[in-house]
């Protein structure tokens, strides 16, 4: 790289005019002064050359001195004692290469120069950097350390589920501040009930306060300028300074601070930073106390119902119940739980309901009652088992009620219709028999006449009787507990059935010694007519109808009425006391029905009860407590 | 003794005529309400055994109908009122109250006898 160079012969002349100046020479590349030796002086004291950057070529004509020492004390890099044009041409073209070289040396110095601040400039900006990154690292340091803090805090105010473990976590993490007063939560449910919830000990305690006169401050719990006197006088005690929180609707945290302004500064720093966590735990904790208090109540309130409740899913599990439905916890299928069966109960609705979206009830019966379920399917969730309320009604009762009206209202249908029987009988069996009686007297003994005469009394007689005791049997309204003779009772309603026993062998053994008991005749008659009824009806052919009674202790009479008709199935034999239950066809059921039977003879204090065995036949048996000796006598 | 028995079933008038007649009265029977008062009318019997319930009159207005009954007595007779019946109701003004039916016919000849003094 040859750079172009520009030489500037200078005449002494003009050094030697006043508008010279050295420094303009600097614009060339190499500057040639060519004077006489004894000028020398003079050059130099207008030109220092060493403050001259441009190389300078002196050419010094008839030169005799030695001047090498000057020279050399000079930025002078040639000097020719002689003009000699070939040696000048030389010199300058010497001068140029040099001029070259220096201005790379100068170049290259110059580059390392600026390569220098660069480096100088990159330590700098290294070490502001590195001085940013402690500072930053100590920040973030003092930012972690207050995140850690804050995780520590919100892991143990957490676990807090109540307001007590709320207020407890509170206290314990405000220690650090010891000159804070009380901690504790408002509950501002209305203008005129304020509630205080504090520790006390360790319990929670909720007191209601608001002195009268005193109004809610609500709206001044943002400044804390009344605050102060507000708690002092509802809490009857000097009261610093209040730092509150709104955590929640009416729910707010009263901090009393006894801080200085100074200390106060990073307390409430500390206050703030917790705010979030304790407004979001207060709202779980709140939330939480709503949703058990709702759930408790509502848990309350189906226990409270009688009738048993259950959800259950379409295989029958048990998902939730009252206590009506079941005690226990062990929830397992609803027929174990409910039913104690195996099975799904006969009559439940589910078996359908689970395949069809319109809601059906069922009854079914469980033990000795008899209950109607109502079913009604809870929201589905798709893909989930679908899932029924059950809510059992028991029936029992007033199906026995019901079964007891219509026996009543059945017996004043034949009470009525005994009596115009009665009437209508009565005489012309009065007149037979009278007529018999008289003609009886006129008869000669032991005549064909005499004895038919005999047989038409009797007859009249026994007519006569059977339309007595069928008053009797229907008298419905004699509801009297009477000291009855039970014999007597059988023998009276033996003869009513007489059509119906026609076919059968009827045998009496009225073993018993004792056999007055405390029936009401008539409702007693009509147990004896239903158990004799149903002995004819289960025998089919010919059979045998037994009456046994005896004492099987000397306060007990006991009735025994067999047959040897076809017996009890053991599936049916645990139902056959249950209300409508009927292995009758329907226009044969028309008796009492065994729970009504039943019913009258528990309301006799006595207990009825059976043995059955399928194609022997079936024994039914009643205990009564005999009356006491003295009514025994008096009847 | 005069007596008049007034019932609407023939078999009883019959037999009570029979035993009544055996025991030395005079009795004349009437089978309903509207014949009894003629009857009763006409001979002025000492005694009339009425039935309570027939179906053209019953008792108490054949009763209405007899007045002061002119010195007759009355004996009442009823199947259908039952045993709580059986005193005599002394609004009636009778001599006696006898419940049908009848164990034994003589026990109540003997029964109306002592009635009619």
């Amino acid at each position: 790289m040859h750079e172009n160079v520009s030489s500037i012969n200078i005449p002494l002349s003009e050094i030697k005019s006043p508008q010279f100046r050295a420094g303009d020479l600097e614009i060339a590349s190499l500057v040639i002064i060519n004077l006489p030796k004894h000028d020398l002086e003079y050059v130099a004291g207008r030109i220092d050359f060493n403050l001259l950057s441009t190389p300078v070529v002196l050419v010094l004509n008839g030169t005799d001195i030695d001047i090498t020492e000057w020279i050399n004390l000079r930025n002078v890099n040639y000097f020719i004692q002689d003009d000699k044009p070939e040696v000048q041409a030389r010199l300058v073209e010497l001068s140029k290469t040099r001029i070259q070289r220096r201005t790379v040396i100068k170049q290259i110095a110059e580059q390392s120069k600026s390569a220098d601040s660069v480096v100088q400039e990159q330590e700098e900006q290294i070490i502001a950097k590195t001085l940013d990154i402690e500072l930053s690292n100590q920040e973030q340091n003092q930012k972690l350390k207050r995140e850690r803090q804050l995780l520590k805090f919100l892991k143990d105010i957490a676990l807090a589920d109540f307001y007590d473990s709320f207020l407890r976590s509170i206290k314990n993490e405000f220690k650090v501040f010891h000159a804070l007063g009380e901690i504790f939560l408002v509950d501002l449910k209305s203008d005129n009930d304020l509630a205080i919830l504090n520790l006390k000990v360790s319990d929670l305690w909720r007191e209601h306060k608001l002195p009268a006169g005193q109004s809610n401050p609500i709206g001044d719990f943002q400044g804390t300028k009344n605050l102060s006197t507000f708690f002092a006088n509802l809490l009857q005690r000097p009261f610093g300074k209040v730092v509150p929180m709104n955590l929640k609707g009416n729910y707010f945290l009263i901090v009393e601070s006894h801080l200085s302004d100074i200390q106060n500064v990073p307390f409430q720093e500390f206050f703030n930073d917790r705010q979030e966590i304790l407004k979001m735990v207060f709202d779980k904790i709140d939330n939480e106390e709503k949703m058990n208090s709702f759930s408790f109540r509502w848990e309350k309130i189906f226990d409270f119902i009688k009738d048993p409740i259950a959800i259950v899913d379409e295989d029958y599990n048990v998902i939730a119940h009252n206590d009506a439905f079941h005690r226990q916890g062990d929830l397992r299928k609803c027929y174990e739980v409910f039913a104690g069966g195996h099975q799904p109960c006969s009559g439940c609705p589910l078996e359908q309901n689970r395949n069809s979206s319109t809601m059906k009830n069922g009854n079914i019966i469980v033990a000795n009652s008899a209950f109607d379920v109502m079913a009604f399917e809870l929201g589905n969730v798709e893909g989930a088992k679908r899932s029924f309320v059950h809510t059992y009604k028991d029936q029992t009762e007033s199906n026995v009620l019901q079964l007891e009206v219509i026996q009543k209202k059945k017996m004043a249908t034949i009470g009525r219709l005994a009596g115009h029987l009665s009437h209508e009988l009565n005489n012309p069996l009065t007149g037979i028999r009278s007529m018999a009686q008289i003609l009886l007297k006129e008869a000669i003994p032991a005549t064909p006449t005499h004895k038919d005469l005999i047989e038409i009394e009797s007859a009249a007689q026994r007519s006569l009787s059977v339309i007595k005791n069928f008053i009797e049997f229907s008298d419905n309204k004699n509801t009297r507990i009477e000291s009855t003779d039970i014999h007597g009772l059988i023998e009276r309603t033996m003869p009513l059935m007489k059509t119906s026993l026609r076919n059968h062998v009827v045998m009496k053994n009225l073993n018993a010694v004792n056999y007055t008991a405390q029936v009401n005749p008539p409702l007693f008659q009509q147990v004896l007519f239903n158990l004799i009824k149903n002995a004819i009806q289960a025998m089919s052919e010919k059979g045998r109808v037994t009456i046994e009674t005896y004492n099987p202790s000397s306060t007990i009479f006991k009735i025994s009425i067999s047959d040897t008709g076809k017996g009890i199935p053991p599936s049916v034999q645990p139902l056959i006391f249950q209300p409508f239950f009927t292995t009758k066809e329907k226009n044969q059921g028309n008796g009492l029905g065994l729970s009504i039977v039943k019913s009258i003879v528990e309301s006799f204090n006595g207990k009825i009860y059976f043995t059955s065995e399928e194609g022997v036949g079936t024994q039914f048996h009643i205990e009564l407590p005999l009356a006491s000796r003295n009514e025994n006598t008096s009847h | 003794m005069k007596i008049l028995v007034i019932d609407d079933e023939v078999l009883i008038t019959m037999s009570l005529k029979r035993a009544l007649e055996k025991r030395g009265h005079a009795v004349e029977v009437a089978n309903g309400g509207v014949q009894g008062l003629e009857a009763w009318r006409r001979i002025k019997p000492d005694l009339v055994v009425l039935d309570f319930i027939m179906p053209d009159m019953n008792a108490d207005q054949v009763l209405a109908e007899m007045g002061d009954r002119g010195g007759t007595k009355v004996i009442l007779m009823s199947a259908y009122l039952g045993e709580k019946t059986v005193e005599k109701p002394p609004s009636l003004q009778i001599e006696l109250f006898i419940k049908k039916p009848f164990e034994n016919i003589f026990d109540i000849c003997d029964l109306i006898e002592k009635a009619a003094g």
